[in-house]
């Protein structure tokens, strides 16, 4: 896979020339600073796949930040697994709002979740009323989730770990997710094989929601102090380490490790850069080029495929409706 | 009633503009009875100037999706022109020349977006959230946290000033004078058929001869230009120059292009239904305004503007299709 021996260059390449790079305390800084990037851009997997995209995650983590650290400072809810709860639900709750939109609304994703960004977003000001929820406010023992660890592997590392591995096998395996992967391929096709394609990309949405609560529950243990605004602007970084990970925005290629991987890249490049002490201007393009340049890649990959695929179409003695059908893959 | 005009009256109503163009007599006619300033000229022009610059950001993006694409990057365009005029003034060049420089920057970067998404083939949702992200990283490093503000009065009155003692606001005359620009290119010009049987159909388009490429690349340049011009308008409106001057402006752009009855598809809608949401948008967020309702409120019903209207449109246009299965053969050739 070119994405972990792009990932083991760049890991050497720091290893070798920036300093302190290598040093314990680095690598755990690295590893909980990635782990929320990474389970968001997990999150958007299941979305892309189907040739759809969510940008409404930075206000579903903002949300479900807010509505649980508020029902832990009112202690409504105690311990870490209640919380934790609540926080999926509103996640999944929320997808399932996107999901509904795209689907029966017949709504394009990226403009149902552009409306939704802002829905939700300005909802969560109408709830906090400019209201922020302080650090103390929050149950010291729910914060040392984000300082605990395991054996000297960070928490949040564990918790990341905890959805990639299931993420892979559940991608590998299960039928539901070898769907969306057919769905995304060819969405005509998939229909025309039996696929329940609405009610797939539904479940995406409600999956990619569920795992964005996730981080906003990471959010209050990893801050402690959560405002309207908490993550705003979070979504394109996740879609961006999607698309570095491999996962194309055409849909239907690419995994939920490489999504992760992804995430990794984007997080240690800054990390590294600063530590050689680059500029922040190549550190913020940088962003950007990689998303474009990782595009360009994996669009040049498959580019012999949809070639052959496209000769193979035109061969059909079809007409308007295909070429209504490519024009919307925008 | 004779049969044509019943078969007239029935196309008339199956047109998005004529539903917005209702909605707007009944917006102005709320607004005479719930306030008898509204129809006032100064009034009206007040709600122009402040609808300026999402106006222009919304009318640049038309083309870009009328040809089948989406530019996202638009209010990082802004932001990067914006920031550029105001340190180019800062470093003592004449005002106007920094402004031309802005567009020049703003016509570059929707250049760069074309060139991405033609010659490397990629989808224009894809580059143009890179973009934005680059974009918008470029406008922070120039300037930082600061602002700018101080601008020359002469400057500021394109964004607040009025024509000699009339009312008319030389930012309306602007915003207007850019949507006869546009709408003589898109409606009444070769690259605008061009742009339609892009946004219709690909294929057929380059089949036909249409240079597909170019047309899309000149598309992304007119975004880009008319970013940056709303981001001198914005300078100019303010009075200030800051670096993520934009950020909510992106979905009320995107709102009034797709609630004006553009097809995100691509091929289909005309530029006088996106004026009618700017106007329909424009009035409501000013009446919002006067009630009191904070803006992080007000963008909870804009939001859910742009997902009803879409919404609407592709039910619609469903059954449209299901019931006389003309839908191809109007929005391939209704409007070029």
């Amino acid at each position: 896979m070119p994405i972990i021996a792009a990932l083991l260059v760049i890991f050497v390449f720091f290893l070798v020339v920036a300093p302190h790079f290598g040093t314990v305390q680095n690598l755990q800084a690295v590893v909980s600073e990635t782990a929320m990037l990474a389970i968001l851009a997990a999150a958007e997997t299941p979305v892309i796949l189907t040739r759809n995209v969510d940008v409404s995650v930075g206000s579903i983590v903002g949300m479900t930040a807010f509505v649980t650290a508020q029902m832990l400072s009112q202690g409504v809810v105690k311990g870490w697994i209640a919380p934790l709860v609540i926080s999926l639900a509103i996640g999944a709750a929320l997808g399932l709002a996107n999901g509904l939109i795209v689907v029966v609304g017949r709504v394009p994703s990226i403009i149902a979740t552009l409306g939704t960004m802002s829905v939700f977003r300005g909802l969560l000001f109408m709830i906090s009323g400019g209201q922020q929820i302080y650090a103390y406010q929050i149950p010291q023992q729910f914060s040392n989730i984000f300082t605990a660890t395991l054996l000297g592997f960070p928490s949040f590392g564990v918790i990341a770990l905890a959805v990639l591995v299931p993420g892979i096998l559940l991608f590998r395996y299960v039928s539901w997710a070898r769907e969306l992967y057919a769905i995304g391929s060819n969405p005509a096709g998939a229909r025309a094989v039996g696929i329940p394609v609405g009610r797939r990309i539904l479940s995406g949405f409600i999956l990619c929601g569920m795992l964005s609560g996730l981080v906003g529950y990471l959010f209050i243990a990893r801050f402690a102090s959560v405002t309207a605004v908490s993550a705003q602007g979070m979504e394109l970084t996740a879609i961006a380490a999607a698309v570095v990970g491999g996962v194309s925005l055409f849909g239907g290629s690419g995994s939920l490790g490489g999504a992760m991987l992804g995430a990794l890249i984007l997080s240690i490049l800054p990390n590294g850069l600063s530590l050689m002490n680059v500029s922040e201007f190549l550190k913020v393009v940088l962003q950007g080029v990689l998303i474009i340049g990782a595009t360009a890649f994996h669009t040049t990959l498959s580019g012999h495929l949809s070639r052959i695929k496209a000769v193979g179409e035109r061969a059909e003695p079809t007409t308007g409706r295909v070429a209504r059908g490519a024009s919307l893959d925008k | 009633m004779p049969h044509w005009t019943s078969d007239a009256w029935r196309r008339l109503t199956r047109r998005w503009e004529f539903w917005l163009f209702v909605l707007v007599v009944l917006t102005v006619t709320w607004g005479t009875v719930a306030s008898s300033n509204f129809l006032n000229l100064g009034n009206l022009f007040s709600i122009g100037q402040q609808e300026a610059v999402v106006g222009l950001l919304a009318i640049g993006l038309t083309p870009v999706v009328l040809a089948g694409e989406i530019d996202l990057s638009i209010t990082s365009i802004l932001e990067v022109s914006l920031v550029t005029m105001a340190l180019l003034w800062q470093a003592g060049l004449n005002i106007w020349l920094a402004a031309v420089a802005a567009l020049l920057t703003g016509a570059v970067l929707g250049f760069i977006n074309g060139v991405l998404v033609v010659v490397l083939g990629l989808p224009s949702l894809a580059v143009t959230i890179g973009t934005l992200v680059a974009y918008s990283g470029i406008a922070l490093l120039e300037l930082g946290g600061n602002a700018v503000t101080g601008f020359p009065t002469g400057f500021v009155s394109i964004g607040v000033g009025t024509v000699g003692q009339s009312p008319v606001a030389i930012s309306v005359l602007i915003l207007a004078s850019a949507a006869l620009v546009v709408g003589i290119i898109i409606h009444g010009t070769r690259i605008g058929t061009y742009i339609y049987a892009v946004g219709g159909n690909k294929e057929a388009a380059k089949f036909s001869g249409v240079p597909v490429g170019a047309v899309k690349i000149f598309v992304f340049v007119l975004s880009g230009l008319l970013a940056a011009a709303a981001g001198v308008m914005y300078a100019a409106y303010l009075d200030t120059a800051v670096a993520d001057a934009a950020s909510t402006d992106l979905l009320t752009a995107v709102t009034i292009v797709l609630f004006g009855g553009i097809d995100f598809a691509g091929g289909s809608g005309s530029l006088i239904g996106v004026l009618m949401a700017l106007i329909l948008i424009g009035g409501l967020e000013n009446g919002l305004g006067l009630l009191g309702v904070p803006g992080q409120v007000q963008i909870v019903l804009v939001g859910a503007l742009l997902i009803l209207s879409v919404s609407a449109n592709s039910l619609l246009g469903g059954l449209r299709l299901r019931g006389t299965q003309g839908k191809q053969v109007s929005s391939g050739g209704g409007q070029g």
